[in-house]
């Protein structure tokens, strides 16, 4: 069982410049099964940097960062694939074969394997430079050298960038079976909702509000859990899909809703904020939100609540099917997550036009 | 306006200035200190006087100030001023006509490129090979021709040129290891600052330049007393003197080239390295040493040329040491002046030029390449 602890770390880049303040998690793989965590956060929240702690490659630091059993192969594949454009892409994979340091660790079989299962065993047959060769492939051969030497833990930092939809999902699954396979702890660095989803059993959020330069906490949980109910707003925001709605509110004694414009977030504490997805949004002619169609575009209609800057994004289709040309006014009717207004995740209800469910 | 839709201030402030400021900004320093030794090598290389014909501008002026004192220092700072102010007027002119002809050509060029339907990467570098080889074929001509004339005879001379040949050489060797060294090593240490060509690099790049300029303020302040100090009287020690000398006059340029080359190792594969826990000489060996063997071959080329060229300490050091500069002044203003002979010296220079051209052409190739893949 591999435990990978960080315990009250600080850091940051310049002294007079805090990035993690006091930070502190844990994350310890299953017995005899791989596991992937996928590693999420804003923006400048620090994703990169946990890889760089972990990896040493920034040393100072306040705190303690351990791994159990202590001194694991630890492999990493970066965002931009180091390739030697001196060497072929046999020399390339085979990199940790020619290292004095890693010579011994190398494993031939395990090498064959990989490449077998990467499907890259012709272009390392072929004598090309890698300067001719396509950044999907130029990343599987970044994957099958960090295979090579049988890792115990294997650090991705956004290795999908730059490829195309295709080439990601046979990727995603190539690596799926390979880590099932040889059991690997996975850290997997993305901010993309469907990589994460695809590839993680667990979410660690690096939590930074806006405003908020320092990072002190994280949210950890399993990954199912995250997307249905990110646990704050910037969790929310950083995942959600143009589909998923949010609404600043405040609810009146009735428990009925009233939209506000506020900035997140607000010292007003009868302010709330939900999200909902599209298929909540529903249509009346006599009682609700007014609103009015802002904009059309080839897939989405965006309704503009009247007097407010507040936009809420529907699918054409949905659109038309719901409305016609009387309706004037949207009432919300179906699930929602419900959020404080510090942006924490509060629970997830149901609301019936306009009226949240207590 | 232009296609761009920016005028052209517009273009210069916002594209133009902002991409050449720093390059700028370190080539107004090279000339700064390279203009002080510009004047001596000229004195050397031509012992410029009126009579032969080898009097340069900033000579002339130097002349005329000298003989005007002898009427009145007044008066002499009146002309100077004067001159001075023509001569500047006349040198800014000369920048604005050649400006315009290198626009114009540039212009010119870009419209024979998009004409030309040949691959893109075909043309990437071949038009600047072309011109610089036919340069060189141009300046060879003469020189060939002076060869053909004098039916000069290679075997006859080939002592006079293969000591000094040799031993810039080996002064090469050391100066290349040296810029190597260097440039390896600042690499690795600053690993964030050294990985592009920015306003914060740049004062790296200042602060290597400023070292050009501390032999001649060490003559201004101890003057030839130096060469007592660094053994000039010891026959094995002026050898080390010179080709030490020789390394640190070359680091600015040798080095400054090699620290660039050294850009394309990314800040992330020497993170991703460190990450691996390689060690340095791994590093060192394959992500410099075995990448860039072209570009280190091109720097020893530099560095034979600069040294072979060099009219500053070979000159000085001329008595004990003979040198390219040293007996190609004698060639051509000595008692036994030969220019045929001479020219022979002149053919290493080109020679060597041309080699530099041909490397510089597969270095050019390889980075072209290394783009497109990206």
């Amino acid at each position: 069982m591999m435990v990978l602890k960080f315990e009250h770390v600080t850091f940051g880049y310049r002294k007079d410049k805090t990035l993690f303040k006091d930070l502190s998690f844990e994350i310890t793989q299953p017995v005899g099964k791989g596991f992937v965590i996928g590693l999420m956060g804003v923006s400048g929240s620090g994703k990169s940097t946990i890889l760089k702690l972990i990896l040493g490659i920034e040393k100072n630091y306040d705190g303690k960062v351990s791994v159990t059993p202590s001194n694991p192969i630890i492999s990493y594949v970066p965002q931009e694939s180091v390739l030697f454009e001196h060497l072929t892409p046999l020399e390339n994979a085979e990199y940790f074969n020619r290292i004095s340091n890693y010579k011994t660790k190398f494993n031939r079989e395990l090498f064959n394997e990989v490449a077998k299962t990467l499907q890259i065993e012709d272009v390392l047959k072929s004598a090309t430079s890698v300067n001719e060769i396509s950044g999907g492939q130029r990343q599987r051969i970044s994957l099958l050298r960090a295979m090579s030497i049988q890792p115990n833990i294997l650090l991705l930092d956004e290795p999908l960038t730059g490829l195309d939809e295709e080439v990601k999902d046979q990727f995603l699954q190539t690596l799926a079976t390979l880590i099932q396979r040889l059991s690997l702890t996975v850290i997997y660095v993305t901010h993309h909702r469907k990589e994460a989803e695809f590839i993680s059993d667990a979410i660690l959020y690096l939590v930074k509000e806006k405003n908020i330069e320092v990072v002190s906490e994280v949210k950890q949980t399993n990954a199912k859990i995250f997307f249905n109910n990110p646990p704050t707003v910037s969790a929310l925001n950083a995942t959600k899909e143009i589909r998923v709605n949010t609404l600043q509110f405040k609810q009146n004694e009735n428990g009925s809703i009233e939209p506000v414009e506020a900035t997140l977030f607000s010292t007003d504490s009868s302010i709330r904020l939900m999200s909902f997805q599209e298929d909540t949004i529903q249509f009346s002619d006599d009682s609700g939100f007014e609103f009015k169609v802002a904009a059309e575009t080839g897939t989405y209609t965006l309704l503009k609540l009247k007097s407010t800057q507040i936009v809420l994004t529907i699918e054409n289709e949905l659109f038309k099917t719901k409305s016609n040309l009387q309706v004037k006014f949207i009432s919300l009717s179906g699930n929602i997550n419900l959020y404080d207004n510090k942006g924490q995740f509060l629970r997830a209800t149901k609301i019936q036009n306009n009226q949240i469910e207590r | 306006m232009t296609a761009a839709g920016l005028t052209g201030f517009e273009k210069i402030r916002d594209i133009i200035l902002p991409q050449t400021k720093n390059l700028f900004i370190l080539l107004l320093f090279i000339g700064f200190i390279f203009s002080f030794y510009e004047d001596a090598k000229s004195q050397f290389i031509f012992r410029a006087s009126q009579g032969t014909g080898t009097e340069l501008i900033n000579h002339w002026l130097y002349r005329t100030y000298q003989s005007n004192l002898l009427i009145s220092p007044e008066y002499a700072n009146q002309s100077i001023f004067k001159t001075g102010l023509i001569v500047f007027s006349i040198t800014v002119l000369l920048f604005l006509v050649l400006g315009s002809l290198i626009l114009l050509s540039f212009k010119l060029f870009s419209k024979l490129k998009s004409s030309s339907q040949k691959n893109i990467s075909e043309s990437k570098g071949r038009p600047s090979f072309v011109i610089a080889t036919i340069c060189i074929a141009i300046i060879l001509i003469p020189v060939l021709l002076a060869l053909l004339k004098s039916q000069y005879h290679f075997s006859d001379n080939f002592i006079l040129i293969t000591f000094p040949f040799a031993i810039t050489l080996v002064a090469a060797f050391a100066a290349t290891l040296f810029a190597i060294i260097f440039g390896i090593s600042s690499r690795l240490a600053f690993t964030k600052l050294l990985s592009g060509f920015n306003s914060k690099s740049l004062l790296y790049f200042l602060s290597i330049y400023f070292l050009q300029i501390i032999p001649p303020l060490c003559i201004v302040l101890c003057g030839f007393k130096w060469l007592s100090w660094v053994g000039y009287n010891s026959d094995s020690l002026i050898y080390f003197v010179w080709i030490a000398g020789h390394c640190i006059l070359t680091l600015p340029l040798l080095g400054s080239f090699v620290l660039a080359t050294h850009f394309s190792v990314k800040e992330d594969e020497l993170n991703y390295l460190i990450a691996y826990r390689i060690s340095r000489s791994s590093i060192v060996n394959y992500s410099f040493l075995k990448r860039f063997i072209a570009e280190y071959i091109l720097t020893l080329l530099f560095a034979f040329s600069f040294i072979w060229n060099d009219a500053g300490l070979n000159m000085v050091l001329s008595d004990r040491i003979p040198s390219f500069a040293a007996n190609l002044q004698m060639l051509f203003i000595g008692r036994a002046a030969d220019y045929s002979k001479a020219t022979s010296f002149v053919l290493v220079a080109v020679t060597l030029s041309l080699a530099c051209i041909f490397i510089w052409q597969y270095i050019v190739g390889k980075a072209t390449k290394l783009n497109e893949a990206k």
